[in-house]
């Protein structure tokens, strides 16, 4: 047995091995180098303590980056979250019909949601073409606003661009929540709604009573990975307003990439450090607050 | 069952168009690609040489005449041949025409007589002079007595007039003192002798008879009465002297006027004249007709032009223009403006005839003929080409030594100005690529070949594009010519 | 009665919504086809300003190929960029199949010392944001003289752990008994693997390789930092170049661009969906 044991083990590794190579080579062993250096000067010289996370905290474009992504993130989720579950339970009551009377019904729904699913599949660099054509000082919705007798904005230049960005995040994203959602909505067992039901309890109340605690662990899951999907909203910033953005939609990879250009390697390492700290801490957080008990 | 048949059907045909557009992707890459492979110009590049500038400049001319003399021959004669066409090269000695004999001894005899014509005037005319000399002796020999004789007369008036004034004057004299003395009867006696002939009458020497003791009135009577005399006196002498003149002066002007009649008649000496000038017409005649009536070349030549016609008299004028040959031939040709620029007098000319080339020439002169056109001369001398022959001409002008001289080709005018392209490299999404950049430049010399660029335009080891297989601009994408 | 009112009110909601949510191809797609004049008509406050808005009309008044001519005929370096995505894509899908599937087999099937320290380090690395990482690959790539390169991308790419943990959901999933009988059997476990494991799992890895390809072919932080030279950009970096002047070339280019993710996705959405639940159960 323990032979068997070992010989699995060996074979576990074997598996794993490349693999994990790749991951120390690519992530691990420069991760730690990273963590050395943002203990020392931008050549990779002197020993400065921590001097570089004071300095890097105490930068006005970090701030700002941060106060943005935060800000995207407490503006975005909720809405997100809302906007996706709704959808998703309006889906789950059509996609739950028996197939044989309403075939049509069902074969609408799911083109409605794989309709939903489609901006995932869209590369942001194709689609950045036409957010500017809508959203130019000059563009389709100020046109659409001011024909409905009301006063457009600047979007891309002035504050209104950050609703730009969480225009084109839940664009992308809702869709995605809503299959998460969809498959929280189906786990939640038939019996717990038949029991209410026969409590006398109505829809409404089988939804507040029910339907949301049980699906509260998926809320925290999606809350996660739409928090980690929001850096990816760098992207469309990117293609719409390059490097330099209008200040309200400044994100942290903005800043990043400006270090990188200006070889603030010191800066960087200390940010990086403190970004992985801080999503760390925040993952385990959630997870822990929201659930009580232990999860992986 | 079915719906994941369907599904998986679906699947597949999804499959294949991914496949499909993949391939599609793929085709039309390799369209693209050697639609912009057709379409980059392709250029030939060649990197500046250091080199003269050489201009040729060439063009075609003849040679024509360099002297030309002119042959007479004796006026008025028949030609009775001509031997030689227009032309034609003929040596020294060479027969040209023949005169008629016959003409030349008419002509002889006429000039014979017209000497002997001649003579005879000139010996009336000498007769004719000697007896107008003659009588001019004694005309002259007469006017001389006339002279003498009245000038004598005229001195014995004048002499006459003189003495008898002298008389009055003295008597006058003589009574005034007389008078202041007291008054002695002075005896007023004719001591003078009226003159021959004399013209005024004097006192006749009345005598006086004044009286002592006459009254004043008698006194100044008598005094007037001298003193008129006096004044009659003085009044003859003067007209014996204006006579006197006046005869000597028509006397004297007879005398001239006999002396003048020794001008000259001229015509003898005109008749001699005459004579002299036949006598030399007629030793001409001599001559040609010694010379057997022919006309010969003098020098080597070629005829130019014929004056006389066969049937006809000679004329005053030239009978044959030849250019003559040992003076050598003169070479001329037309270049233009742009050429001319290039051309030097005294500058090294090869000249290319049928077959052969004459190098060592020089340039003799250039000749502005009209506003584009020069005309070059070259004087060739004598054997080496032939008269009226074409030949084209070339003068080799080199220029100092250029750094970066390039191909025409390679030159290109817009506005005004000129640009060589040369080829950079740029970085572009397709990688690197060569592309074309406009460089301006100054183009201190040109032939038609080659121009010179000035100094620091472009550097000496620069490729410029030399061609390119089409029509480029500033900024296109280009690609080497492959061998 | 009420219920199918309620129902038609739903669908109705719903099918507006998705409407408008795929309301962007279609602009794309009519824009397209497009001739250049009615675009600039449309476009051109946009693109000279003014007083008027800019307009767009679904249907073009004029439709026309000649914009897809333009970017299929007349510029090679669509193409270029084109199979520079395309590389990446596939070199990344590649390096997964070898790695990702090996990882997930080995994590989900074996035990041995340190699985939870690598699982939760694969956890780890999986949520952290391109700005953690960026400067610790941007290192080892420049020592490793990748910097500059296609490979830059495509070898962390490759062994990205998102997808080692989507798969070892699924590898998780398939019963040992039948391993077991394969082991009984006298298989050896890479045989194991690949006839057994590979086939079971394949709703996991395809999900995974789909979720990765939808990636790649958008992604965008990694070449704007790794990737110097121009001639190595993917088209998620070059189709933002081409100006609004060019209205016509971008919108088919990037109709284009969207054509085989969209292809993609319509094979394997499902596989997406599976994917995405995946991740999203811890168990």
């Amino acid at each position: 047995m323990k032979r068997s044991n070992r010989k699995r083990a060996l074979w576990g590794w074997l598996f794993v091995l490349p693999g994990f190579t790749g991951v120390l080579v690519f992530y691990l062993v420069p991760f730690l180098d990273v963590v050395r250096r943002s203990f020392l000067n931008a050549m990779g010289g002197g020993f400065v303590g921590v001097s570089n996370y004071r300095s890097v905290l105490e930068n006005e474009a970090f701030r700002l980056a941060a106060r943005n992504t935060l800000r995207f993130a407490l503006v975005c989720l909720p809405l997100l979250l809302l906007l996706s579950l709704v959808l998703a339970v309006l889906l789950q009551s059509l996609l739950t019909l028996p197939a044989r009377q309403h075939p049509g019904i069902l074969k609408a729904a799911r083109l409605v949601k794989s309709a939903y699913l489609v901006p995932l599949a869209v590369p942001a660099a194709s689609i950045v073409l036409l957010w500017r054509l809508v959203f130019d000082a000059r563009g389709l919705l100020n046109g659409w606003i001011h024909s409905l007798g009301g006063e457009g904005a600047d979007w891309m230049h002035t504050g209104a661009a950050f609703g730009v960005l969480v225009f084109s995040y839940l664009w992308k994203n809702t869709g995605y929540d809503v299959v998460l959602w969809l498959a929280g909505l189906s786990a939640v067992p038939q019996e717990l709604y038949e029991a209410a039901r026969v409590d006398g309890a109505n829809r409404v109340m089988c939804f507040f009573k029910i339907t949301l605690p049980c699906i509260r662990p998926m809320a925290v899951t999606i809350i996660i990975i739409s928090f980690l999907n929001s850096f990816k909203v760098f992207r469309e910033a990117y293609l719409v307003a390059g490097n330099y953005p209008q200040d309200n939609i400044y994100l942290l990879q903005h800043l990043f990439n400006n270090w990188f250009r200006e070889l603030s390697m010191d800066k960087m390492a200390a940010g990086a450090v403190l970004l992985s700290m801080c999503i760390l801490a925040l993952v385990l957080l959630l997870e822990k607050s929201w659930n009580g008990a232990g999860r992986e | 069952m079915n719906e994941m048949e369907i599904g998986k059907k679906r699947k597949r045909r999804l499959l294949y168009g991914l496949a499909l557009l993949l391939a599609f992707m793929l085709l039309f890459t390799l369209i693209a690609r050697a639609a912009s492979a057709f379409t980059t110009t392709r250029v030939i590049m060649d990197v500046p040489m250091a080199r003269r500038i050489e201009h040729i400049v060439s063009a075609s001319g003849v040679t024509e005449k360099n002297r030309e003399l002119a042959v007479l021959a004796q006026e008025n004669l028949l030609v009775e041949t001509v031997y030689v066409s227009q032309g034609e090269s003929v040596a020294a000695g060479t027969l040209l025409a023949q005169l008629s004999m016959d003409s030349i001894e008419e002509q002889i005899r006429g000039q014979e007589e017209e000497l002997a014509l001649l003579r005879l005037q000139l010996a009336s005319a000498q007769e004719n002079e000697n007896q107008a000399a003659q009588e001019r002796k004694k005309a002259l020999s007469r006017a001389t007595e006339d002279y003498e004789r009245i000038c004598r007369e005229q001195e014995e008036a004048v002499e006459a007039a003189r003495s008898r004034c002298q008389a009055a004057e003295d008597a006058l004299a003589r009574y005034r003192q007389e008078l202041e003395a007291g008054g002695a009867v002075p005896e007023v006696g004719g001591e003078g002798e009226p003159p021959a002939g004399g013209g005024s009458a004097g006192p006749e020497g009345e005598p006086s008879a004044g009286g002592s003791g006459a009254d004043p009135g008698e006194k100044q009577a008598q005094l007037d009465r001298l003193k008129e005399d006096l004044g009659q006196a003085q009044a003859a002498l003067e007209a014996a002297r204006q006579s006197q003149s006046d005869a000597c002066r028509s006397a004297a002007r007879s005398l001239e006027d006999a002396r003048q009649q020794a001008a000259t008649d001229y015509s003898a000496r005109i008749t001699e004249l005459s004579i002299t000038q036949k006598e030399r017409e007629l030793a001409e005649l001599m001559q040609v007709k010694e010379a057997g009536g022919q006309v010969l070349s003098p020098v080597d030549g070629v005829i130019t032009q014929i004056y006389l016609a066969v049937g006809q008299k000679t004329t005053d004028t030239a009978a044959f223009t030849m250019a003559d040959l040992t003076s050598g031939l003169r070479y001329v040709a037309k270049i233009g403006k742009e050429d001319a620029a290039y051309v030097e007098v005294g500058d090294e000319v090869t000249l290319k005839a049928a077959g052969k080339e004459i190098p060592g020439l020089t340039v003799f002169s250039l000749e502005e003929t009209d506003e584009d056109t020069v005309q070059v001369t070259v004087l060739v001398p004598q054997g080496e080409i032939s008269m009226g022959e074409y030949a084209q001409m070339e003068v080799v002008k080199r220029s100092g030594e250029y750094d970066t001289t390039i191909p025409l080709s390679a030159i290109h005018t817009e506005n005004g100005k000129k640009y060589v392209y040369v080829a950079e490299e740029e970085e572009t999404v397709l990688g690197t690529q060569l592309t074309a950049r406009k460089v301006e430049v100054e183009i201190v010399e040109q032939n038609d070949r080659y121009g010179a660029v000035a100094q620091g335009m472009i550097g000496a080891d620069t490729p410029v594009i030399v061609s390119s297989d089409s029509y480029l601009k500033a900024g296109d994408t280009i690609r080497l010519q492959q061998e | 009665m009420k219920k199918t009112i309620l129902r038609a009110v739903t669908l109705a909601l719903l099918l507006l919504l998705a409407l408008l949510t795929i309301s962007p191809l279609l602009f794309l797609a009519s824009g397209s086809l497009t001739g250049g004049g009615e675009l600039s008509k449309s476009l051109g406050p946009i693109l000279y300003g003014g007083d008027d808005y800019a307009g767009w009309k679904l249907l073009p008044l004029y439709p026309t190929l000649r914009h897809f001519v333009e970017v299929l005929l007349d510029s090679p370096e669509f193409f270029q960029m084109f199979w520079n995505t395309v590389k990446l894509t596939a070199g990344v899908l590649a390096g997964q199949i070898l790695f990702a599937t090996t990882s997930a087999w080995g994590l989900a099937r074996y035990r041995f010392p340190g699985r939870r320290q690598v699982y939760l380090l694969y956890i780890i690395l999986m949520m952290m944001p391109f700005q953690v990482t960026m400067l610790s690959q941007y290192l080892v790539l420049d020592r490793l003289g990748l910097y500059d390169s296609l490979w830059a991308v495509i070898w962390p790419g490759a062994f990205s752990t998102f997808s080692v943990f989507l798969m070892f959901r699924f590898f998780e999933g398939i019963p040992e008994s039948i391993l077991e009988a394969a082991r009984i059997d006298g298989a050896g476990e890479f045989a194991i693997f690949l006839r057994l494991g590979l086939p079971l799992g394949a709703p996991g890895i395809l999900s995974a390789l789909v979720l990765q390809f939808l990636e790649m072919w958008s992604m965008i932080e990694q070449p704007v930092t790794f990737l110097k030279t121009k001639s190595l950009w993917p088209l998620s970096l070059y189709l933002p170049e081409i100006g609004l002047e060019q209205a016509g070339l971008a919108l088919c280019a990037s109709c284009l661009a969207v054509l085989p993710a969209l292809l993609v996705f319509g094979i394997g959405q499902e596989y997406l969906e599976q994917g995405i639940m995946a991740a999203a159960v811890k168990e």
